[in-house]
């Protein structure tokens, strides 16, 4: 039978509390960045207008060319 | 989510295929189900602060999306809403949690109640759980990422996306297993399990490594080849500003264990396993990162505290559920119909 020992058990609690904080602390400091990025409308390189299947400008979007 | 999950639909499937090779591992595959646990609470908030509008994860919750004349109105994604709207994805999220835990409890309770009385009996009610689960999961594995991962880019659709979000989730589960099991029969544990049960994980990790990279590839060069604006754009975003991110992860998926693990006496070395079932982790890892961080905050990524924070915590978690569950009942699954047969397998 497997014993869950002490040892591990910190191991595991440590690792999920470590990362809380860092995870905390990280995004208390990018919260700002995020906003930034506009993930609203601009930023999502997929959200094109609504006349994207009827632009002209459609044919720019190729990867052939690149 | 991936880990817990991709195990579960695993063990179904040992019972709807009379599986006897495996029964000395069934164990070790319960404990794994239930790390599901953890995930479904934070994708619950997720849903719940998404649609009170605290974060902007996903487009097609912004007020006044699909209201013509609105500032925010968005014809594409307004003809989307019969299946992006809140209440049908509270309910699909609430059937995701109920449906999965459920499997995942029924398939151990069934397992430990052998353990005191009928093997044969409960491995029967086991198989029509797991035939039960498994055309729920079918279906389900592949809304889910809809729901959770494809509405993220919500202009985008890939009618492949389910089974290749699928496949990254069945792959690292594997890699997940092969690194408890290796860790159990460290500490002198396991002594049913031998180098061919080690071997069959590893061909599980590589085939499934291989099925995940032909999926991969199925929906990269369909898109690209037929260069269609409303879909290639997905694969644009990526290629222009995340190139180090998408072949770091191609590499970790799909080279890397061809080239470590394609060999026989390899997937029998230990060592070599759990290295091949790491960099898994990581690539999948990767995967999941360049799915997901373009359509959220796009060219303003990185790797930092809040990359590595939520790693060493959904980590943690893992371990303690996953330890924890595994202390909690015998490893070795008495009285299964097949485990004389799990015992002597050699191939």
């Amino acid at each position: 039978m497997f014993e869950f020992s002490t040892k591990a058990k910190q191991l595991a609690i440590g690792l999920t509390v470590v990362g809380a904080i860092l995870w905390v602390v990280g995004f208390a400091m990018n919260g700002s960045s995020s906003h930034e990025a506009d993930h609203g409308h601009d930023a999502h390189a997929t959200e094109m207008h609504a006349d994207a299947g009827h632009d002209a400008h459609a044919e720019d979007h190729t990867m052939l060319t690149r | 989510m991936g880990l817990g999950l991709g195990q579960l639909f695993f063990l179904a499937i040992q019972y709807i295929a009379q599986a006897g090779w495996s029964a000395g591992l069934l164990r070790v595959m319960e404990a794994q189900a239930f790390t599901i646990i953890i995930p479904l609470i934070v994708i619950a908030l997720i849903t719940f602060l998404g649609l009170g509008h605290v974060h902007h994860m996903f487009h097609w919750m912004v007020e006044g999306i699909n209201i013509e004349g609105h500032e925010n109105y968005d014809e594409i994604i307004a003809g989307k809403r019969g299946f992006l709207n809140p209440t049908f994805f509270i309910i699909r999220v609430l059937v995701y949690i109920g449906g999965w835990v459920w499997a995942a409890r029924m398939l151990r309770k069934n397992s430990l109640l052998s353990d005191s009385g009928d093997g044969v009996e409960m491995w029967k009610r086991n198989r029509k759980v797991g035939a039960i689960f498994t055309v729920f999961y079918a279906v389900t594995s592949s809304t889910s990422a809809w729901d959770l991962i494809m509405s993220i880019d919500t202009h985008w659709f890939s009618t492949l996306f389910g089974w290749y979000t699928f496949a990254g989730m069945f792959v690292s589960s594997f890699a997940a297993t092969i690194l408890v099991t290796l860790y159990l029969k460290s500490k002198g544990l396991l002594e049913w399990v031998n180098d061919n049960h080690i071997h069959d994980l590893g061909k599980f990790m590589f085939a499934f490594s291989v099925f995940w990279t032909y999926l991969w590839f199925s929906q990269f060069v369909l898109i690209w080849y037929a260069n269609i604006p409303e879909e290639v754009t997905y694969y644009m975003q990526r290629w222009d500003q995340y190139k180090l991110p998408f072949f770091t992860m191609l590499s970790l998926n799909f080279i890397f264990p061809v080239l470590a693990i394609l060999s026989r006496p390899a997937k029998r070395v230990p060592g070599t396993l759990v290295m091949a079932a790491v960099f898994v982790l990581v690539g999948h890892y990767m995967d999941h990162y360049v799915m997901i961080m373009p359509g959220t905050v796009g060219d303003q990524y990185g790797f930092g505290l809040v990359e590595l924070g939520p790693i060493l915590f959904f980590a943690g978690l893992f371990i303690y559920v996953m330890l924890s569950n595994l202390a909690k009942a015998p490893l070795l699954h008495k009285n299964h119909p097949m485990m004389v047969e799990s015992k002597h397998f050699q191939q």
